[in-house]
């Protein structure tokens, strides 16, 4: 291969040229990043029913979600709400839920519970609704691992919590979720976040979509 | 392509000290992620994180724990700070390992929430935690700084990363 000059290394075309043995021309190599952002939703005024990542690209080790939503709905248990999970829009009896949940309103409690054939992911951990303290949002960090390989069934993976500061009415908790999807070994290429109660989103949710490379 | 999860800077002390402190943290990140490896100078210590210097009844905590006994669960509301630890755990032998993710810590609209995991291994309690904590400041203020302080000094060769994680 002739030798590569690259333009912005050069005095001129025909003097103080340096030879390059590789199209790199000196450069380094580039190495994608291990931990790349994907797509990203950002709930605006009107709230959203729901938050789709579909086309996910089949390039990526893992995927994370990380999000932190509220619900402008009123709360479906104390002051909350779930968020919760369609993998590849399967509304079917697929899902099996599993939780380790500490959580309190004015005492520490633990609690831990197991749900097969659920009809959606359920671990998502609990969010905060129009019934929480203002301007407080759950934090939700989901793991889906080894996502696109055709040969074993998913498990998603959580570990979320908020809190309210509030005693009586109010709410704090902190958990860790599991869910099997059972349905097939397809790949996975989207995912459908909705709140459990079918309330909007509020505004200044956000959900990233990341990937990691292996 | 920039990267999305950068290392914005480290701290190891070359001697021990009351307190590490990240200031000035760019605003361009959607989240920060603080990662310690950290132990107590001449006896067993605790270490809080605070933000911005703010030391007022603004923070509040769940936390869910498993001591190789009993698993369990407690709660702090109106608190002054977030514990990193469970009380007097933070050894001068074994260092108390944290990740501490900060969401959406550079808006101005919402209280800034936090989940942390720690481990606790050379203190007097020993254990894993989990915690879920909300800081409000005044006016949903930018988190800029924040600083994790013992209640002694911090052991020479403690080491605090902070990491920002930058969504599309």
């Amino acid at each position: 291969m002739p030798p590569v000059h690259k333009l912005s290394a050069m005095g001129s075309l025909t003097t103080n040229k340096i030879d390059y043995p590789s199209m790199l021309a000196g450069n380094a190599t580039y190495v994608p990043p291990s931990f790349e952002s994907i797509s990203t939703v950002n709930v605006g005024s009107g709230g959203a029913g729901t938050v789709v990542f579909s086309s996910i690209p089949q390039i990526y080790s893992h995927l994370q979600v990380r999000c932190t939503v509220r619900s402008a709905g009123a709360a479906t248990y104390g002051t909350s709400d779930t968020l919760s999970l369609y993998v590849n829009s399967d509304g079917s009896t697929t899902y099996f839920n599993n939780e380790l949940v500490g959580a309190d309103g004015s005492a520490g409690t633990l609690s831990f519970s197991g749900t097969n054939n659920s009809t959606y992911s359920s671990s998502l951990g609990w969010m905060a609704t129009s019934s929480s303290n203002a301007n407080v949002f759950s934090s939700h960090i989901i793991d889906i691992l080894d996502y696109q390989n055709t040969n074993k069934l998913r498990t998603i993976r959580t570990f979320s919590g908020y809190e309210d500061n509030r005693n009586g009415n109010g709410y704090g908790e902190v958990r860790i979720g599991s869910s099997l999807y059972q349905t097939n070994t397809t790949a996975i290429s989207s995912l459908y976040f909705f709140v459990y109660s079918s309330a909007n989103f509020a505004q200044y949710s956000s959900f990233a979509l990341y990937g990691i490379r292996g | 392509m920039a990267s999305t999860y950068d290392s914005i800077a480290t701290q190891t002390l070359s001697s021990a000290a009351t307190s590490v402190t990240f200031s000035s943290i760019p605003s361009t990140f959607t989240d920060l992620v603080l990662v310690t490896s950290a132990m107590g100078d001449s006896g067993v210590i605790d270490m809080v994180l605070r933000f911005n210097s703010d030391s007022g009844t603004n923070y509040s905590s769940s936390r869910l724990y498993g001591d190789g006994t009993s698993a369990g669960s407690n709660r702090s509301i109106n608190a002054t700070k977030i514990d990193v630890n469970y009380s007097g755990s933070v050894s001068t032998t074994a260092p108390i390992t944290s990740v501490i993710t900060i969401f959406n810590y550079a808006n101005s609209t919402t209280y800034k929430s936090v989940l942390m995991r720690s481990a606790d291994v050379g203190g007097t309690y020993q254990g894993v935690n989990m915690i879920a904590s909300v800081w409000r400041g005044s006016s949903n203020q930018a988190i800029t700084s924040l600083t994790v302080s013992g209640t002694a000094n911090i052991k020479a060769g403690s080491m605090f990363t902070l990491y920002g994680i930058k969504a599309a």
